[in-house]
């Protein structure tokens, strides 16, 4: 098994791409959290002031809650004063356009790969750019507001669709439903704001890309999805952040409201900074990510694809309220070296008719820890209720572990509950088979996790699902036969 | 081609080949036959590189280099190809991108450039009517739900697209009915040239019917006992191993 | 006394007894000692016709007199309770604050018993009773034994049985232990079992669960030795008002092992259940398969579910897998009976019973497996599950 061990170690030389720090020069608020951050980071916004009540509600309610110690990660005690909770690409005015957006900040947009210069874009895709904690750029506004959509940064929102923001901010996850959400709630910068108006299918993804880049920074995005009745839309977000030694916190609030008839598609390519292979640094992502079907045959699709992050801590969950509203949940979770990911999803049926499908396709590689954590809640009024669930884990060596944990709540006689979960190593003989035909180990390894990947890649729009194989591949690097 | 010498290898600690010595030139089909146990797919799975089985004894030359202290994709890339007595299922991977990962790799390795997606296209139609396999099937994951003639005329597909130097078929025709069994014998034949050999592992002599060999061996209890031509695997059918068995005991 | 006091019972808060308020359940009725013994006039066999080696527990302390070892190589002691420890479950500390005695059953090596061990708790039910039993059993080397565990009560009994015991299974021996819960329907019961298996060790593990105000069934299966081959079967009918709570350890800490556990459940009324199986594959318990199955039928408005099939895996290794369904009777299966005239309840019942009665495969002995039969389909007539 020697063989192996050199293979475990070649994984863990594996170098994370996107860890160059841009120099921007920005703005930040002290260290710290109190009172006084919160008005600042409200003042700085110029908020009304309902939002900074709002916020501070949050902070207070914060202060009497406990960080949770139930996922299945372990990480040094977060010090909440050591966190700068504001920083912001020092600019004069809000860009008017483009050509006012600081070329060095563009630069740093295009090295991730992302362009912000609409002419530029081809593929049809609008996008919110959200640098530390602020949105500094949204392409293709236009076209969308000719449909009547709206996407933009959330601090736009709150300044140009202040009913909107009031009516449904906080309306699914409430600023007091975890430690986390709450922290986020009181000290959130911004992040983006999408409304569909009724009967309008949105005639492009839409996406935003977080990225992380000033020091000792918390990136506290919230994002707020409005879809009125028989509206559609599919929605994308990527992340990354630089290479740091010390661990950086992410607490992200994402909140989907879907009426009558909508339907809304989430995808996620997490590829945070993961931290080195001695487990120094990496981003601490926890995540609140809700959704809730509050009309009948509404539906809502969160697909993830979780590869970066040194803790991820994220159940993308659906409340299933209207009649025949469907909740799905796909997801690849991948960890290698210290990697510890506690993730999966809620699906609480309180409809009637209501239909969910879960499928999670774990990988553990070097000594990385990789939980499974989902809940199927079946209340007493929801008749019929329908809910299908496919845990599966792959390890790759033998220094990681898996783990599953599904609560399956069951109170109305009416429904139909099925939950399937199987572990296993990956197979010598498909190796094998591989090498026989010429393709080396690595390739084959990446071919095998690929195609167990598949059934949630297949969720991912085309472009998404590319850059997922890709990253998929690049992260078990050099896995194990 | 291949030249096999005093080759000795075990499973775990048990012994299975005990010196075997074999010579295969260049457009040759030499058949291999023997009782249950005498070492037929140990002997396929050494010459694949199957990391169980452990040489203890003995050399392998294949076109001059020393095949033993390649890994298994090496082996291939230079020419050697196994078709599986089972082959495996890998859910998710359809045949399609398996053959094109794999054959862009072997061309790769020969300082060919890789197949365009067109090109490929192009190539493993030719090659599928060889087989007589439906592209259907090759959309499909690779192998799942195949019943076993579709996985075994997927083997000689995947061996009409990648051309190797020296092709070993073992037991090919286990769980095959006479019309898959024509089928996959005129897939090889048509692939039989002056450049490649073929190595068709097998109890029955039923195969050679349609794979006629230039040479039959007999493998017994890890060693090749008896070296033939084609009328040895009609004389085998005739007496059974027992026969073998019988007169090595009385030598 | 004083480890539990700082521990507390647990209460709904706590994970492991999410749905199982046994505190709540003991308020009002707990008197705390333990009642005296009276005379026995009901019969303490289980199965009729088959004779076993009785241990009589009697308001859950060890009564010789009533009890009647006919094999010789059975040995039965009586030793002083273990000093606690911190790490152990609130009512085993409960349990060893009122028990006084450790009750040491063994099989000596290479003995196959001939006739089963029977531990019956008689509870005598003119008062409530808090009964505390411990003992503990080992099945030396290549031994082989079977042990029937079971209440006899009144119906009318009200009582709360704190039980505790560990099994030992050494290399080779094979364990059958079957666990007939139909005490009372004010019965409160906490098992908490642990059994611990060596290699080659071969064990069955039955939970039958019938009648009980609540049950708590704490089963442990400790894997501590190579290619051991170990099934937990459980069943559990709920009716009336009945809890009835699984939690299920099968800890894999050497490689090769085998274990299987199926437990299914029929839910009626206001019955609710709870399984809660966990599976750990150790970092030295290579090759080992490991599967879990937990299939539930909810039949009435009103009954409940949790379920929640855990899986810790550390070793890559491995086989395992979990699968878990709650759901109703196959409409489609009921329909082809009644479509060859059998009427709609006997065809549900012969269902019931045929889900229920895949639990009992591997019960070895005919006679036992004929008579836990019998149990279930008679809880399914009285029940109206027909």
């Amino acid at each position: 098994m020697a063989k192996d061990d050199h293979i475990i170690q070649e994984i863990t030389t594996k170098e994370y791409e996107h860890g160059w720090v841009a120099n921007l020069e920005s703005e930040s608020a002290p260290k710290g959290l109190s009172e006084e951050i919160v008005r600042f980071i409200s003042q700085r916004k110029s908020e009304p002031e309902w939002l900074l009540e709002w916020r501070l509600k949050a902070y207070r309610h914060w202060l009497t809650m406990e960080e949770p110690k139930w996922p299945n990660v372990t990480y040094p005690a977060i010090n909440y004063q050591d966190i700068i909770y504001y920083s912001a690409p020092k600019k004069k005015a809000s860009p008017k356009s483009l050509d006012e957006i600081d070329p060095e900040l563009l630069k740093t947009f295009e090295k991730l790969g992302i362009s912000l210069t609409e002419q530029k874009r081809l593929t049809g895709i609008a996008v919110d750019a959200v640098l530390d904690s602020v949105s500094v750029a949204t392409t293709f506004k236009e076209k969308l507001g000719e449909l009547g959509i709206i996407f933009c940064s959330f601090s736009e929102a709150v300044h140009e669709h202040p009913d909107l923001v009031k009516k449904y901010l906080g309306s699914v996850v409430p600023a007091t439903d975890n430690y986390f959400a709450a922290l986020n709630s009181a000290v959130f910068s911004d992040g983006s704001f999408c409304y569909i108006p009724a009967g309008v299918r949105c005639p492009m993804e839409l996406s935003t890309y977080f990225r992380i880049n000033a020091a000792n920074t918390g990136q506290f995005e919230r994002t707020l999805i409005v879809a009125e009745e028989g509206s559609y839309v599919s929605y994308l977000e990527g992340c990354t952040a630089p290479m740091r030694d010390e661990n950086q916190l992410h607490a992200a609030v994402v909140e989907i409201y879907a009426m009558k008839n909508a339907e809304v598609k989430y995808s996620t390519v997490q590829n945070w900074y993961p931290g080195n292979k001695e487990g120094v640094g990496g981003i601490y992502n926890f995540v609140t990510k809700r959704g809730l079907c509050a009309g009948d045959h509404s539906k809502i699709s969160w697909t993830q694809v979780e590869t970066g992050s040194a803790i991820t801590w994220k159940y993308p969950s659906c409340v299933l309220k209207g009649d025949y509203s469907v909740g799905e949940f796909y997801s690849v979770a991948v960890t290698n070296n210290f990697q510890q990911a506690d993730t999966g999803t809620k699906m609480i049926h309180l409809g009637k008719h209501t239909k969910s499908r879960i499928v999670s396709k774990g990988i553990s590689a070097g000594k990385s820890q990789n939980s499974y954590r989902g809940q199927v809640h079946i209340h007493k009024r929801a008749v019929n209720a329908r809910n299908f669930s496919q845990c599966d884990s792959l390890l790759l060596g033998d220094k990681c572990g898996a783990h599953t944990f599904p609560y399956i709540d069951v109170e109305n006689d009416s429904a139909r509950v099925e939950h399937e979960a199987t572990t296993s190593k990956i197979g010598e003989d498909q190796i094998f088979y591989c090498q026989q035909r010429g393709i080396d180990e690595e390739a084959a390894v990446a071919l095998i996790v690929n195609g167990y990947a598949k059934e949630v890649l297949n969720q991912l729009p085309m472009e998404f699902a590319v850059e997922a194989q890709k990253l998929l591949a690049l992260t078990l690097e050099g896995s194990v036969g | 081609m291949l030249k096999i010498q005093n080759l000795h290898a075990q499973i775990e600690d048990k012994p299975i080949l005990n010196g075997i010595n074999l010579t295969v030139n260049a457009g040759e089909v030499h058949a291999i036959m023997g009782p249950n146990g005498s070492g037929k797919s140990t002997l396929a799975a050494t010459l694949s590189g199957r990391e169980e089985y452990t040489v203890t004894d003995g050399t392998v030359e294949f076109m001059g280099k020393n095949l033993l202290e390649m890994a298994p994709e090496e082996r291939a890339r230079e020419g050697v190809f196994l078709a599986f007595q089972y082959p495996v299922e890998i859910p998710g991977v359809s045949t399609i991108n398996f053959m094109k990962t794999a054959l862009n790799q072997i061309r790769t390795h020969r300082g060919e450039a890789p197949l365009d997606a067109v090109a490929f296209l192009k190539l493993m139609k030719e090659k599928m009517k060889l087989v007589e396999i439906d592209q259907s099937l090759l959309n499909r994951s690779l192998n799942e739900g195949f019943s076993g003639g579709e996985k075994k005329r997927n083997e000689i597909f995947q061996m009409a697209m990648l051309e190797p130097r020296l092709a070993i078929l073992d037991e090919t025709d286990s769980g095959l009915d006479i019309d898959a069994l024509r089928i996959v014998a005129n897939g090889v034949n048509a692939l039989r040239s002056k450049n490649n050999a073929i190595i068709v592992v097998t109890h029955y002599q039923r195969l050679l019917d349609y794979i006629v060999p230039d040479f039959v061996h007999v493998l017994y209890k890890g060693r090749i006992v008896k070296s033939g031509t084609k009328e040895l695997a009609l004389e085998l059918e005739e007496k059974g191993y027992d026969w073998i068995k019988a007169g090595l005991a009385t030598v | 006394m004083e480890l539990l006091s700082e521990k507390g019972l647990p209460t709904s808060r706590s994970e492991e007894y999410r749905f199982t308020p046994v505190v709540r359940n003991l308020e009002g009725i707990f008197s705390g000692a333990p009642a005296p013994a009276a005379p026995i006039t009901a019969s303490l066999d289980l199965i009729p016709g088959i004779s076993a080696n009785l241990l009589v527990f009697v308001n859950g302390r060890y009564s010789p007199n009533h009890s009647k070892v006919i094999d010789n190589s059975l040995t039965v002691k009586t030793a002083a309770t273990p000093a606690p420890k911190a790490d152990q479950d609130p009512f085993d500390l409960l349990n060893q604050a009122f028990a006084d005695e450790l009750i040491e059953i063994q099989v000596p090596d290479h003995q196959q018993l001939v006739h089963p061990v029977a531990i019956v708790y008689y509870i005598d039910h003119s008062q409530f009773v808090f009964a505390n039993p411990r003992w503990s059993l080992r099945l030396g080397t290549g031994s082989r034994c079977t042990v029937l565990e079971y209440t006899v009560a009144s119906s009318a009994a009200s009582f709360f049985n704190n039980k505790q015991s560990t099994i030992e299974v050494r290399e080779n021996a094979r364990l059958d232990y079957i666990l007939i819960q139909r005490g009372s329907r004010d019965e409160v019961m906490v098992n908490n079992t642990a059994v611990w298996l060596s290699s080659s060790a071969q064990a069955l593990c039955y939970t039958c669960t019938l009648e009980g105000k609540l049950v708590r069934n704490n089963l442990s299966l400790i894997l501590d030795g190579e290619g051991i081959d170990a099934h937990l079967h459980g069943l559990y009918l709920v009716t009336g008002q009945s809890l009835v709570d699984n939690h299920s350890v099968v800890d894999h800490r050497k490689p090769n092992s085998f274990s299987n556990e199926l437990y299914k459940g029929v839910m009626d009324d206001n019955g609710k259940a709870v399984f809660n199986g966990k599976i750990f594959v150790r970092t030295d318990a290579q090759k080992t398969n490991a599967f879990q199955s937990n299939r539930n039928i909810l039949l009435s408005e009103n009954s409940n579910i949790h379920t929640k099939p855990q899986l810790e895996i550390w070793a890559d290794d491995v086989k395992c897998s979990h699968g878990c369904t709650t759901g109703q009777l196959d409409e489609e299966a009921l329909f082809y009976l009644r479509s060859r005239g059998i009427p709609k309840d006997a065809a549900k019942g012969l269902l019931l019973t045929a889900f229920a009665g895949e639990t009992l495969e591997g019960i070895h002995d005919e006679a036992i497996r004929g008579f836990v039969e019998s149990l279930i389909l008679e809880k399914l007539h009285t029940a109206h599950l027909q």
